[in-house]
């Protein structure tokens, strides 16, 4: 690894977690902040009802990707990790997380969410 | 370098990869798979899709989907996230050699751990006492499997979190090759992203 270049991968995170436990923290204020929005969504009926169910659903969804995305890249280090993990890890997911959203259009579809 | 630090040097691979990392991420990838498949089962029987695609009913919600406890599920969804934390901070520490700080953040993950699965003890029992059973119904039949399974999941995490703060005493992770923790921090992180994916699509749908 020469001076004039940023470390990559194991290194990255070596070198990253030297210096910055506050990251994390960060990463974790966040999450519970999402997670606090998940939840005022469908129990507050104002926000519930100027949503409607789809879009409360569909804001649900976001939101969970997101939280997810973040604990996957930066809580499992894949964001700095080999491709080959990533690849191990995201084809299975992208396979459910497909048949997830099918199940939900066909819901909207045949009006079980509407 | 002594016999232990042998034991645990990284060894040459096709890829280049430590194999042993690699192999965790198929693990979780095929774990993936099966929540996946859960999931789905437990959304089909939640809003009854297959009777309403057979023409026997229409959409609803069976018994027992009203008595999911968002508070109390709120508060150890919580605990988990914030579990994750302390583990990703555990695995920090023992990167930068402070073992005393690693093996309090592993013991920090080990208690949130323990009362996530006290909350989820709790509410099986109070579902039990209000006659929900896994007979009941397709939707507690699903319930119990989806959550009982991850509950099951969590168990494994904090044996597993206790046996490398038993070998983290006996002298492992000393030296740069932290792979235990790092190991048992990637199957944490991914019990509490299936818990993400739970919470939503099951307490908060």
């Amino acid at each position: 690894m020469s001076a004039e270049h940023p470390p990559e991968g194991h290194a990255a995170e070596e070198h990253h977690e030297r210096h910055g436990y506050a990251h994390y923290v960060v990463v974790g204020v966040i999450l519970t902040i999402v997670t606090i929005v998940e939840i005022m969504i469908p129990s507050i009926d104002a926000i519930r009802n100027a949503l409607g169910t789809v879009w409360t659903t569909t804001s649900l969804l976001i939101l969970s990707f997101l939280k997810g995305a973040g604990v996957v890249m930066y809580y499992m280090h894949l964001k700095g990790d080999d491709r080959l993990f990533t690849a191990l890890f995201m084809f299975p997911f992208m396979i459910a997380t497909t048949i997830v959203i099918i199940l939900f259009l066909f819901w909207t579809l045949t009006g079980l969410i509407a | 370098m002594t016999a232990d630090a042998h034991a645990h040097e990284e060894h040459p691979t096709s890829t280049g990869l430590d194999s042993r990392k690699v192999a965790m991420w198929a693990f979780l990838g095929s774990e993936t798979m099966f929540f996946g498949s859960l999931i789905l089962v437990m959304l089909i029987n939640k809003h009854n899709t297959l009777g309403v695609m057979l023409g026997h009913g229409d959409h609803m919600f069976e018994a027992g989907q009203g008595m999911l406890d968002l508070v109390l599920t709120s508060f150890t969804t919580f605990v988990l996230l914030t579990s994750s934390l302390a583990m990703v901070l555990a695995l920090a520490a023992f990167r930068n050699r402070s073992l005393n700080w690693g093996r309090f953040w592993l013991m920090v993950v080990v208690a949130f751990g323990a009362i996530f699965l006290g909350g989820q003890v709790y509410e099986f029992t109070a579902f039990v006492r209000e006659g929900l059973t896994p007979s009941t119904n397709l939707f507690a039949a699903s319930f119990y499997m989806l959550v009982g399974f991850h509950g099951a999941h969590v168990a494994i995490g904090i044996l597993w979190l206790v046996a490398v703060v038993y070998y983290s005493y006996r002298g492992r992770y000393q030296s740069a090759d932290t792979w235990g923790v790092e190991m048992v921090g990637l199957y944490w992180h991914f019990v509490d992203l299936v818990w993400v994916a739970i919470f939503t699509l099951i307490y908060l749908i």
